[in-house]
């Protein structure tokens, strides 16, 4: 099986997924009790009556649903029932750019970061330094974003000073250091874990110590034959780290002000603004989906057992 | 027999020091969360007004300081911790329910039924969950039990894979069929004779559950889409803080440091009970 027939495989794959997503979330915006309409002032009949008829509320369910779906396939998310001037495309469109690079920036952090870290813990295993990696990970798992956000703020934006509190000025990285080095921290700390646990049980291999047997030196049994295996379970969490990493973009972006995707669904979600939620899911979901195949792809590509099958 | 594994599981995590300390904190905060706001001498929503963001220590009566209302942060951040952990252990009450009956049945039917039920929990699976959530706040208004319905129809997807996956190797078991020979039901079996045999693996993954709950929750209220102003919940009470950090962060310290706490707390307990209750890794 070829790579690309392998993704064109997955990609398939994901389409009954993606298409529960969308007939899941649709049916269940449809069920609520409160309209995007109920305001602190109930509007007059006729102007309720009109704005329902422009958004299509006034028709039955299913052809309501047809018209979202046969929307979405042309890439049309509909109208934001809140932010009137703009369509939840435009919005979509505004905010993935920014929620990208701060999850991706995150992620590859995390990786540069956890996986020196974890080999680092391995190989002075029980010593000081891997008690101290050790620890730091339990505390960075435990320690949830929203109280690492505002810590950190309060370190470097505030008594520090070194790194803006908030904002986002299109192409100045320092706005992303602080919202980026949050999002990193528990993946960091999972990460490095991970990494830790993985190569000691590496190190125990028998093609380990044949390797060590033939008399290469150490860096290049753990560099080139014990790290791609020991990597093996590390990339199996790139998928939930994703997941994390965009769940904890929610948080970032509100608090940093970043006109991320994630600030508007929570905004939507405070205004009841059901396509605006439903499209920020769909494309959360579509983003989590990329991730786990990119994910897949790693390990393929790591892992020769594998590989060989896929060749032969 | 299975006195011998529980006596065995409770000295073994005598001796755990980490799982004790869990343990004891854990009483503690819990004990705090419930009798202890009968003994703070400030009612829920009452307003200071001579000590307003009072620093801890320093007003009469405030140990921990006042939020910007004036109201008693003690007092606030031990409500919030009973709320979350209300919501917390009911929605691991529910995940537990139904994971444990489902996974039960599945692993004790096999076949087609077992098949289908799987993929019913693997498609779940694929869902974005804290998205899911969200979309479920928005839909049935946000409060607490929104909250706790949302979290527990996720919460019983890994326990159902858990427990399914002991139920397939118990059923082949010597006890099984004898019940079987005795003419016991399909429900009889699993609940009398399936699910008391797998009660090791649940109590350690449902301790493993709460802080996870504790966190979403925390996380939907720090959001504002979860528990709402006046109810406190250490998520919402963590928000107000950030928001006041500059001037007194105290606001912020007191709850997070709680919610830190409880989280650790429980995830060394559940640790501790893996390694007592799980004969394999021992």
């Amino acid at each position: 099986m070829s790579t690309v027939s392998f993704i064109l495989r997955r990609l398939l794959g994901a389409v009954p997924t993606l298409a529960l997503i969308v007939a899941l979330s649709f049916l269940l915006t449809r069920m609520a009790p409160g309209g995007p309409f109920d305001e602190e002032q109930a509007l007059p009949p006729a102007i309720r009556a009109n704005l329902e008829a422009a958004y299509g509320l006034d028709q039955p369910v299913h052809l309501q649903f047809g018209r979202y779906v046969s929307g979405l396939l042309r890439g049309d998310f509909g109208p934001s029932f809140k932010f009137r001037d703009f369509t939840v495309s435009e919005l979509i469109a505004g905010g993935l750019p920014v929620s990208l690079t701060l999850g991706l920036a995150a992620l590859a952090l995390a990786l540069a970061v956890g996986v020196p870290a974890g080999i680092w813990a391995a190989l002075s295993r029980g010593r000081a330094a891997d008690r101290l990696v050790m620890m730091l990970a339990v505390a960075g798992i435990s320690i949830p974003v929203f109280v690492i956000a505002p810590l950190l703020t309060l370190v470097f934006g505030i008594w520090l000073r070194w790194l803006p509190v908030a904002g986002w000025v299109p192409g100045r990285p320092s706005d992303l250091v602080l919202p980026v080095m949050t999002l990193a921290l528990p993946v960091v700390a999972y990460v490095a874990r991970l990494t830790r646990g993985s190569l000691l049980e590496v190190l125990r291999t028998t093609w380990i110590r044949a390797a060590r047997a033939r008399g290469l030196p150490a860096r290049t049994v753990i560099l080139r034959h014990a790290l791609p295996a020991a990597l093996l379970p590390v990339v199996s969490y790139l998928g939930p780290a994703a997941a994390a990493v965009l769940a904890g973009s929610l948080v970032v972006e509100t608090l940093f002000g970043l006109p991320g995707m994630g600030r508007h669904l929570v905004q939507g979600a405070l205004n009841r603004d059901y396509t605006l939620v439903m499209g920020m899911v769909i494309v959360y979901a579509g983003l989590m989906i990329l991730l786990n195949l990119l994910a897949d792809l790693v390990y393929a590509w790591l892992d020769p057992r594998i590989r060989q099958v896929r060749r032969s | 027999m299975k006195g011998g594994l529980w006596r065995d599981a409770f000295g073994q995590l005598r001796g755990d020091g980490a799982a004790m300390t869990g343990l004891a904190v854990l009483a503690f905060l819990v004990i705090a969360a419930f009798a202890g706001p009968a003994f703070i001498g400030f009612r829920e929503d009452e307003i200071d007004w001579s000590n307003m963001a009072a620093p801890p220590f320093e007003a009469d009566g405030h140990w921990l300081g006042t939020d910007r209302l004036g109201r008693d942060l003690l007092l606030r951040t031990l409500l919030g911790l009973r709320v979350s952990l209300a919501i917390a252990l009911a929605a691991t009450l529910v995940s537990l329910v139904i994971g444990v009956s489902w996974g039960a049945l599945a692993g004790y039917l096999r076949g087609r039924t077992d098949a289908l039920m799987m993929r019913f929990v693997d498609v779940l699976y694929a869902l974005p969950q804290v998205f899911f959530v969200i979309i479920l706040t928005v839909v049935f208004g946000r409060g607490p039990l929104t909250l706790l319905v949302a979290i527990g129809a996720f919460g019983w997807l890994t326990m159902a894979r858990i427990v399914r996956g002991q139920a397939l190797a118990l059923r082949e078991r010597d006890f099984v069929e004898a019940a079987v020979v005795g003419g016991a039901g399909t429900m009889r079996i699993v609940a009398r004779h399936i699910v008391p045999n797998l009660l090791g693996p649940v109590i350690v993954y449902a301790t493993l559950t709460v802080p996870q709950v504790i966190l979403v929750e925390s996380f939907l209220s720090f959001l504002g889409i979860g528990i709402q102003e006046p109810l406190a919940s250490l998520g919402n009470l963590i928000a107000d803080g950030a928001s006041e950090m500059e001037t007194a962060p105290w606001m912020l310290a007191v709850p997070a440091g709680c919610l830190v706490l409880v989280v650790f707390a429980f995830n060394f307990l559940g640790d501790g009970l893996r390694d007592a209750l799980d004969p394999r890794d021992r």
